[in-house]
């Protein structure tokens, strides 16, 4: 359903990772993230696969300098774990209608990730709305593989969305000056 | 041309393209109809000072698709009962 409508080439989405250094397009299998919880109002902590945003400048440990530990991370949540959490609230119409938007890239705040088996059997979905942060360390534990980089292609993919998302112009016109 | 999308021919006149990659096909086409990167950035109507050049064919993208809460809290659940939850946290 997905693939039927995806418009971008999924075969041309994914590199391998293992001579690059981390940053920006790098996809990591499971990295300790903070979620806001709202029947709690409290932080819990995930292990999910994540993409990273941040640039490798910035958290190039041969940099020494302040503010470089820190990493900017969108969690990546499976397709099939996601679809049931949809399906309790909506038919499998809303669904399909859902999932055609998604592949034609119509959904502004959330990116389709294709197959990366055995971590994205399906393929995976960036929901924008949950970039969050985490130390650069969780990038080091136990389980938290540095599993793929997108290619050229795929950052460009990406970054469209994420700059719409993040910089597309104000609806609204700013004052010039406080008063 | 691509689906859900409609060509216009600006003329001189500046025009609002503020659909102008909203939507994900938009985007590579608005760049190559304008022939720089990022060109789906140009909201003509807000930015006077760009000037459409007269004849260019511009790509006016479809309008995004509306998100519903119940959609954007789907999220929110699948990840809440993901089984790699390592600590929930407690109130000090």
């Amino acid at each position: 359903m997905l693939a039927e409508h995806l418009d971008y080439d999924p075969g041309k989405f994914y590199s391998g990772a293992e001579d690059l250094p981390v940053g920006a397009g790098s996809i990591y299998s499971a990295v300790r993230m903070p979620f806001f919880d709202k029947e709690t109002a409290l932080y819990y902590t995930s292990a999910e696969a994540g993409y990273v945003l941040s640039h490798e400048c910035d958290v190039d440990p041969a940099n020494d300098r302040p503010f470089s530990d820190l990493v900017l991370i969108c969690p990546i949540i499976p397709l099939e774990e996601w679809l049931p959490a949809y399906l309790e609230d909506h038919t499998e119409a809303d669904l399909k209608s859902f999932l055609a938007h998604l592949g034609k890239r119509n959904v502004s705040r959330v990116f389709y990730l294709p197959p990366l088996p055995p971590t994205l059997q399906y393929g995976g979905l960036m929901y924008l709305n949950q970039i969050t942060h985490t130390h650069i360390s969780a990038l080091s534990f136990e389980n938290a593989e540095r599993i793929a980089s997108v290619t050229e292609y795929g950052l460009q993919k990406l970054d469209h969305m994420i700059e719409n998302h993040l910089l597309r112009p104000k609806a609204v016109r700013l004052k010039l000056v406080r008063w | 041309m691509e689906r859900g999308m409609t060509s216009l021919n600006t003329g001189s006149l500046p025009v609002s393209v503020s659909y102008l990659g909203m939507s994900g096909a938009g985007f590579e086409a608005a760049d190559a109809a304008l022939g720089q990167d990022h060109a789906y950035q140009w909201n003509v109507a807000s930015r006077p000072q760009l000037q459409v050049v007269p004849g260019l064919h511009i790509v006016e993208a479809a309008p995004p698709y509306v998100m519903r809460a119940s959609e954007e809290a789907s999220f929110t659940k699948a990840f809440r009962r993901s089984p790699r939850v390592i600590s929930t946290g407690e109130l000090r």
